[in-house]
């Protein structure tokens, strides 16, 4: 069955960008958001079991939607994607709930394996 | 003649490109303040270096009437002048962060902002689109000075002028700056070619 991917990010050729790096086979269903608010909507009707995540947003950026999906006590295995590099930021979102964070650029690689590790993807 | 500044996908890999280079100087900033630094979308326009002041002028208007202002030249693959612009406030909510009280503090510390703003936003351009990037010191053109004060003191006309809205957000204030960055046709030729190259290694 395939996976309801939400991708989240206000840059246009960052959201390319993400969908160019998603592991080939991996059989998912994306939705794309451009800010906070978008995601949460998204999130709401079930279209993100697994969210790619930017922080630094318009609107509502990141660390907003992980509050919101706390406190709204959504389903939601999140990996952050940030070029946000300060190590208080990491443990931020981690504790927010968020399952890892990928730094800005990242390669194709570094997602799969960063899925992976999440248990959300398997490489074989 | 005077070439085309760059185009709608090009500009949007350019303020990706930006907010990563930003990312790195809201680490660098955070550490230098001890602070944690919340960031936000940089925002970015081309103004033509034809009446330039003028154009940034209107731009932050409203910000402040008195500014300071560091100026920064970097060569190279890409080159130009880069310009930090601060409002009074800004300065002030820096200073205040510091512990600051005299003015040659202050002035040591726009310097430091400007190296690290400046750095990070051009040196986080140019290595993800894989160009070389020299840098000159950053030197002080003025405090509590009009914005046309500052501007006009460069070595020579540019070609085209990259206007960056940075925001940070500390927990103790906001802190807001522009930065002005002046740069030759030869210079946008290149960031053209580094951005197509950039988006096509995806």
């Amino acid at each position: 069955m395939s996976v309801a991917l939400l991708i989240v990010d206000d840059s246009g050729f960052s959201r390319k960008a993400m969908l160019k790096s998603i592991p080939e086979g991996w059989d998912v269903d994306i939705t794309q958001a451009a800010n906070g608010e978008e995601a949460l909507a998204a999130l709401r009707k079930g279209l993100g079991e697994v969210v790619l995540l930017d922080l630094t947003m318009p609107v509502l950026d990141g660390f907003g939607v992980l509050e919101g999906i706390r406190d709204e006590g959504l389903e939601a295995k999140v990996v952050v994607v940030s070029a946000d590099i300060q190590p208080k930021a990491k443990l931020r979102v981690i504790s927010l709930g968020a399952l890892a964070f990928l730094q800005k650029p990242f390669d194709k690689e570094s997602l799969a394996a960063t899925l992976a590790e999440c248990g959300v993807y398997s490489e074989d | 003649m005077k070439i085309e500044p760059l185009n709608e996908e090009e500009n949007e890999i350019l303020q990706e490109v930006i907010n990563i280079g930003m990312g790195q100087a809201g680490a660098s900033l955070a550490k230098l303040l001890d602070v944690f630094v919340n960031l936000s979308v940089p925002r970015v326009s081309w103004v033509s270096d034809v009446d330039f002041v003028g154009q940034v002028e209107k731009l932050v208007e409203g910000y402040s009437n008195s500014w300071a202002g560091v100026r920064q030249a970097f060569y190279n693959q890409l080159e130009g002048e880069a310009f930090a612009i601060y409002g009074a406030k800004g300065c002030q909510q820096l200073a205040g962060l510091m512990g600051y009280a005299d003015d040659g503090a202050e002035e040591e510390l726009l310097l430091d902002v400007t190296n690290i703003l400046v750095g990070a936003c051009l040196v986080g351009v140019a290595k993800q689109i894989g160009k070389k990037l020299d840098f000159a010191a950053p030197t002080l053109v003025g405090i509590g000075k009009p914005i046309d004060d500052l501007l006009y003191k460069r070595d020579r006309e540019w070609d085209q002028c990259l206007l960056i809205e940075v925001n940070f957000c500390l927990e103790e204030g906001d802190f807001s700056c522009h930065l002005v960055m002046l740069m030759s046709e030869a210079s946008i030729e290149q960031l053209r070619s580094g951005l197509i190259e950039f988006m096509e290694s995806y």
